[in-house]
């Protein structure tokens, strides 16, 4: 298993085309936090962002035998995640993504949080939406592609926001 | 802490704020029984009037081709009723992603409907005119 878990993802798909059981779980283990992240930077709720990693799963098995570019499988997922996940909270009336400010935790929040997660998860609970969404899919994958494709940005604009946002949480973490 | 470690403390607070829940990831490892290999996909042809699982409300309807069928569906609540053409030899499949499918007879016009629905993603699968089998895309119920 160590070993599919450091496999190329255009070799798990190849696999999981012939039925292989652990190439999928392989890739399933791979990505779906990355495609939780996803749904909840769009601000669904726990069994929203249930609904869209399963529908985002179901949608690559429709597609495996016929996906393009197997390599590319991260960024595909991530790019139906987000747009299942846009579809999603439009049908329950949420507003735009970019119409929402950032959240203020609340005192309870933060009290909460120091106490039972740690300085970092505060200051993270702090810091505006964009940041927070961006810092959470960066821990997830390296590829700045898929986190593009996650977060509906420009690739080139991934690097930059980064050092940003991490400058942000410095400056949370030092205040 | 360099921008590498912040970033793996940040993960590591993420994990312990908002986990994954156990059930999701058997969830995602139970697709790959939903692959028919061979089976035609039908596809809608605006994907973003796919029924998306929001009840109480006047339903959605969507229509798919593909395998030179074409099925249009109306969801309506814990409803789903359609049409399939031209009309299948054998009778339609209303795959469900958790829990059992049903099968129903289309009548002389290719209609079929199936009640009581529990809410998830839902696909319908039939016999295109030239016996292939033919799966539409997945929706909400």
């Amino acid at each position: 298993m160590d070993l599919l878990e450091q496999a190329d993802p255009g070799d798990l798909v190849r696999r999981a085309r012939r039925d292989d059981e652990d190439a999928w779980n392989a890739l399933v283990t791979r990505y779906s936090e990355l495609l939780w992240a996803v749904a909840r930077s769009c601000r669904l709720g726990d069994a929203d962002c249930a609904d869209v990693v399963q529908i985002t799963w179901l949608r690559l098995i429709e597609r495996l035998d016929t996906l393009h570019t197997p390599e590319h499988v991260g960024g595909w997922l991530c790019t139906t995640a987000r747009r299942e996940s846009l579809r999603l909270a439009a049908a329950r009336g949420l507003p735009p993504i970019q119409d929402v400010p950032a959240a203020a935790a609340s005192p309870h929040d933060i009290v909460a949080a120091r106490e039972s997660v740690c300085a970092v998860a505060t200051a993270l609970r702090r810091l505006g939406r964009p940041c927070r969404n961006l810092l959470r899919v960066l821990a997830l994958t390296s590829r700045y592609s898929e986190v593009a494709a996650a977060l509906g940005m420009p690739t080139g604009s991934v690097g930059p926001s980064r050092a940003r946002c991490l400058a942000a949480l410095r400056r949370e973490l030092a205040g | 802490m360099n921008d590498e470690a912040l970033t793996r403390a940040a993960a590591t607070a993420f994990a312990d704020i908002d986990p994954l829940p156990g059930g999701v990831l058997d969830a995602a490892r139970d697709a790959l029984r939903h692959r028919l290999p061979g089976a035609v996909l039908a596809e809608p042809g605006d994907p973003s009037v796919l029924p998306c699982g929001v009840r109480g409300g006047d339903g959605q309807r969507v229509a798919f081709s593909g395998g030179g069928a074409s099925v249009e569906l109306s969801v309506r609540g814990a409803e789903l009723t359609g049409r399939v053409r031209p009309v299948p030899a054998s009778p339609v499949t209303l795959r469900r992603a958790t829990g059992p499918s049903a099968r129903q007879a289309a009548d002389d016009a290719g209609r079929f409907a199936f009640c009581d629905l529990p809410p998830g993603p839902a696909s319908i699968v039939f016999a295109g005119p030239d016996g292939a089998t033919v799966a539409t895309s997945w929706f909400r119920v």
